[in-house]
């Protein structure tokens, strides 16, 4: 069960990285949106399991987004990046006890992502671009990251179910 | 000890916020990013050969995971078109109308085309080979518009060859792996295709802004054109084949942009043509550069003219 506890949270995101590449035919609104929805599952692992999503591995998922949508190397694993370091940091300022603080704090992290990710694309091209589908996206994230923790959520009560009962039958 | 190190209480600890080695990890790894964003603004060669080594091992994986999402993808889909469905079905109505009375025109002027082919003693083109692919992976982002192919160099494809939907021109090869193709779409920042508008066959080059319309540049001082005249490739710089539709004039705002046929968002079965293209037929630098034969050759023969006994 250790491997597979390990395992799982890198799995479900590199789950999410082919999905988000994947030709869906969903228009020109999601052209921003599917990139950042790795981040909900990083986010989701870095929150409750901080060990199981090492920033490496975060690093790689951003580099397969960059390699896979044929953008610059680096851009989404800097945003990933800047979105976990965002998660740990406002992790000490809103205590995690509950779904609706976890949404709180996720809301605050993906609104503050998607400037981040305006800016370093303003930067790169060395002009402003059009900050409304970032917006955009940050809000579909909003809306899909309940669905996300409610798939994800089972999944993370059964990893760690049966080290909770062999830890009650030593003690 | 062992079981509270790997107990449920011990996963859920605190990461230690920003200031530990988590924060230090994640500041080197993004600065790694920084440089290898910087890198890529200035087109590093070792940025794109890792680029073409990464997508060529995560193409198979791409190609298995799309066969079980087939019935999703099908799903998002009819989603979209369902939600177009009342305008669109009242568009292909008139649409519909309007080919059958083009249709009675083209086999007329076909007819007529081959009478005077014939008197004329024309030479037939050859015709274009093909191969067709399945768009495996679709770019997002705010950079490129781009789409992956399950097609590479064993299966013939070059870069330059253009892509053709079903619906018209989307793009060219921009790259190719021994199993898959990057092409770039029409749409692309870096996309420029020399273009003819309307009857008048007026001349522009169609360049892509990463917006869903290409804007029409390099027009003449008095373009003779409308909102609605179809564009086509010009086959200017050999690039493109000549006569290939792209979409349609639209206006925005005073600027002329291109309403494509293709819809690109849409991609599934797309074909390569096979057209070689003589702008990118250029010699490598070793055998640009002259052998010491071709040399004397050259300046005996440069010697004769001016002697005037190669006559």
């Amino acid at each position: 069960m250790g491997t597979l506890a390990r395992v799982t949270p890198l799995f479900t995101v590199v789950l999410s990285v082919l999905l988000c590449v994947m030709p869906w035919g969903l228009g020109p609104s999601f052209q921003f949106a599917l990139p950042m929805l790795p981040f909900a599952g990083i986010h989701y692992w870095a929150r409750t399991s901080p060990a199981l999503m090492p920033s490496t591995f975060v690093f790689a998922a951003g580099l397969s987004v960059d390699v896979l949508s044929y953008g610059p190397l680096g851009y989404w694993s800097l945003v990933y990046l800047m979105g976990l370091g965002l998660t740990a940091g406002l992790e000490r300022v809103l205590p995690d006890n509950g779904p609706m603080s976890d949404y709180g704090t996720f809301c605050a992290v993906t609104a503050g992502l998607a400037l981040l990710a305006w800016a370093c694309a303003s930067v790169y091209f060395i002009r402003f671009i059009d900050w409304e589908p970032m917006a955009w996206a940050a809000l579909m994230l909003a809306v899909a990251y309940p669905f996300v923790r409610t798939l994800l959520g089972p999944v993370d009560r059964w990893l760690a179910g049966p080290r909770t009962l062999n830890l009650e039958r030593r003690t | 000890m062992r079981t509270l190190k790997d107990d449920v209480f011990a996963r859920r600890r605190r990461s230690g916020g920003f200031a530990g080695r988590r924060g230090v990890a994640i500041f080197t790894l993004a600065a790694l990013s920084l440089g290898l964003l910087a890198m890529s603004r200035i087109d590093h060669p070792a940025v794109e050969r890792s680029r073409r080594f990464l997508s060529e091992m995560v193409s198979p994986g791409l190609q298995a995971i799309a066969v079980p999402l087939a019935p999703l993808r099908r799903l998002g889909r009819q989603l979209v078109a369902s939600a177009t469905a009342v305008d669109g079905m009242e568009r292909l109505r008139e649409e519909n109308q309007k080919l059958k009375g083009w249709e009675a025109r083209a086999k007329e002027l076909e007819r007529r085309l081959a009478d005077l082919g014939t008197l004329a003693r024309v030479v037939d083109e050859p015709g274009i080979e093909f191969v067709t692919g399945r768009v495996i992976a679709d770019a997002k982002g705010p950079f490129a518009r781009s789409v992956m192919l399950n097609a590479g160099r064993e299966q013939g494809l070059k870069g330059g060859h253009p892509v053709v939907s079903g619906d018209g021109l989307i793009g060219r090869v921009l790259d190719t792996g021994p199993r898959s193709a990057r092409i770039l779409l029409l749409t692309d920042l870096n996309s420029r295709v020399p273009v003819m508008i309307g009857d008048s066959g007026t001349r522009a080059v169609m360049f892509g802004d990463n917006g869903t319309q290409p804007k029409l540049a390099h027009l003449p001082e008095n373009p003779r054109f409308t909102t609605g005249d179809e564009v086509v490739t010009s086959g200017v710089g050999g690039l493109f084949p000549r006569g290939m539709r792209i979409g349609v004039v639209v206006d925005d705002d005073g600027t002329a942009r291109v309403k494509l046929h293709a819809r690109l968002d849409e991609l599934d079965h797309v074909s390569v043509l096979f057209f070689e293209t003589p702008a990118l037929d250029i010699a490598s630098e070793e055998q640009r550069k002259p052998s010491a034969a071709s040399t004397e050759r050259r300046s005996t023969v440069r010697r004769s003219a001016s002697t005037g006994s190669e006559k």
